[in-house]
């Protein structure tokens, strides 16, 4: 079983990855005319804003 | 409709930069966390207050994610290159070496504290020459304090293109400015702090009468150093602090070959070595750690021979690097949008990355090519690569979280016209004294973040837009902007807990602190004064 200091990283680094992909791959072509991507890509980004909250 | 400028907007505009500040220092919250919450903060008030649409922040966010993977590919693939050195014990024996070269105290600080800094914030950054220079300066016998405000001092001048010059590569992002228009004044503004950060660092440790005894070398090296850095800076930025550390390492082993500098000479009248070296066993929380030359210095430095050839090969082999550059490339194209208010960004592609010609990807493949030769004289063990990519994930992670969520609120404050708005108010305020204190704002930004790349992020362009509203240069005032995120290294807590952890001084940053604090604070006033006569009477005329 993980301990916490691998736990926090796996978060932290599940929260990087998604605050880098959202941004490319669902808000800006989400932007450019398909509102249900962009109401995606705005959830995954704000999700990815709250994990590194969540982290001890 | 324009974007009024009052007292209400301007605070609110602040109010990402605020929060960032109160949960950092106030809160003790690390980097990470607090930039999430500029980033909240940063999109509510567009919305809200600066009449900002949720299309158009989708469009500032997928810009700011692209500017985001520029800058942390460049410090993923220097956290991989120097964790690759160091875990065959590359680092630990090109400290050593430095130690073996002089018994002038004068000379080993400059060699430690200054010169061999400088190289590590040029290879790595994030603390690393904190962690590696306090520990081989108290080994020398240097009062631990004296130890972290040292490496502290010395290395802070090389912040802005050390690391591969991540922080200059914010610089030009956060601002639109040219690289190689910008370079030339960035590299002045921090060659110039690198000549009195030399004079800091030996006054921190024995006062004016260790400046009366040691300017003369301090002089001689650290200009040495900073007219290497202004030189490549021009050439290729990402090489300008890494080969000024190099060229100051060659000056005072140069320096320490002189008969006048092989004894201890006038050492002992600055100080007692062995009360030094006392005081520093005495410290309880002290481990004692010691050197060990493991490798070979040219073994060791293999990996960093290796990046000076590739970069080498990529800027002189005709084509190549047109040709690196041209196969996966990340790069988007913008519409023109605009807030309700009227504030206009301009359509256009956002930064370019290039996966294989990237910085980062040279750092990377400098890497590999240490791996082959630790491997081939077998030093390189089974596992190693593993435990390396553990370390290098373990280091990046937390960094890379805050300049994402960073540079994501920037983009957010630029677009949207907040940062427009605090320059206005600044500019309205303060007007033509404003650049005396601008480099302090820099330092401010690294004291809050840790991190002079942060620190250009939140304020580069916010400088840029002041000095446009003046009428003055916006390169003079970008530079000096850096210039100061630079030289605020040494007041960041999150730098100064590293260096006192490594030498059992936890639980005392603030005799750290209150060494460093004066330094910074005259070297910030010293840097504005000049910024401002080159923008009022000597270079009135440069864009």
């Amino acid at each position: 079983m993980a301990d916490n200091g691998t736990k926090a990283l796996r978060l932290k680094g599940a929260a990087l990855l998604l605050m880098l992909l959202a941004p490319p791959l669902l808000l800006y072509p989400g932007a450019k005319g398909n509102t249900a991507l962009e109401v995606i890509g705005w959830i995954v980004l704000v999700a990815a804003m709250i994990i590194p909250l969540r982290v001890k | 409709m324009s974007i009024p400028v009052n007292f209400l907007t301007w605070i609110c505009a602040l109010l990402p930069i605020l929060a960032i500040l109160m949960l950092m220092v106030y809160c003790k919250w690390s980097a990470s966390k607090a930039g999430c919450v500029g980033w909240f903060i940063a999109l509510v008030v567009a919305l809200l207050v600066f009449k900002d649409n949720l299309n158009n922040l989708a469009f500032s966010n997928a810009r700011g994610m692209v500017m985001a993977f520029y800058v942390l590919y460049i410090i993923w693939g220097a956290l991989f290159l120097y964790h690759v050195v160091d875990e065959v014990g590359g680092i630990e024996s090109i400290g050593a070496t430095f130690v073996e070269m002089t018994r002038n105290r004068i000379l080993q600080l400059l060699m430690v504290g200054f010169a061999f800094v400088t190289f590590l914030q040029g290879v790595a950054g994030f603390g690393v020459p904190v962690a590696v220079g306090a520990p081989l300066l108290v080994g020398l016998g240097f009062d631990p304090v004296t130890a972290v405000a040292v490496p502290l001092i010395g290395h802070s001048w090389s912040v802005t293109f050390g690391d591969m010059a991540s922080s200059f590569a914010a610089l030009q992002a956060s601002t639109g400015l040219p690289g190689e228009e910008l370079a030339p004044y960035t590299a002045a503004f921090t060659g110039l702090a690198g000549i009195f950060c030399a004079f800091f660092a030996i006054h921190c440790f024995a006062g004016f009468n260790g400046i009366k005894k040691g300017w003369g070398v301090a002089l001689i090296v650290a200009g040495c150093m900073s007219a290497t850095q202004w030189l490549v800076a021009q050439w290729q930025p990402s090489l300008a602090t890494f080969l000024a550390g190099i060229v100051g390492m060659i000056v005072v082993a140069v320096l320490t070959r002189l008969p006048k500098y092989r004894k201890e000479t006038a050492d002992a009248e600055v100080l007692d070595s062995e009360t030094l070296a006392e005081a520093a066993a005495g410290t309880e929380e002290f481990k004692g750690r010691t050197f060990v030359k493991k490798m070979p210095f040219k073994l060791a430095f293999a990996a960093y021979f290796a990046l000076i050839i590739i970069v080498a090969l990529q800027e002189f082999v005709p084509g190549l690097e047109d040709t690196m550059k041209q196969y996966i490339v990340l790069k988007l194209n913008f519409p023109q949008y605009q807030t309700a208010y009227g504030w206009v960004t301009e359509a256009g592609w956002s930064s370019k990355v290039s996966v294989v010609g990237h910085v980062g990807a040279l750092l990377v493949y400098a890497g590999i090519a240490g791996i082959i030769v630790y491997s081939i004289t077998g030093h390189w063990k089974p596992g190693t690569f593993k435990t390396v990519i553990g370390k290098v994930a373990k280091d990046g992670t937390g960094s890379s979280l805050a300049t994402t969520a960073m540079v994501l609120m920037a983009f957010i404050m630029v677009e949207s016209g907040m940062t427009y708005t605090l320059a206005k108010g600044i500019s309205v305020g303060l007007g033509a004294i404003y650049p005396v204190f601008a480099p302090l704002v820099g330092v401010l930004g690294a004291f809050m973040t840790g991190s002079n790349t942060n620190s250009n992020v939140m304020f580069g362009a916010f400088q840029a837009q002041v000095a446009s509203l003046l009428g003055v240069s916006t390169l003079i005032m970008a530079s000096v902007q850096s210039a100061g995120g630079s030289i605020g290294s040494m007041l960041a807590p999150a730098k100064v807990i590293v260096g006192t952890s490594t030498v059992g001084l936890t639980g005392r940053e603030g005799e750290v602190i209150g060494k460093t604090l004066k330094y910074c604070l005259i070297l910030g006033v010293i840097l504005g004064i000049i910024a401002w006569l080159l923008l009022y009477v000597f270079l009135k005329t440069v864009k």
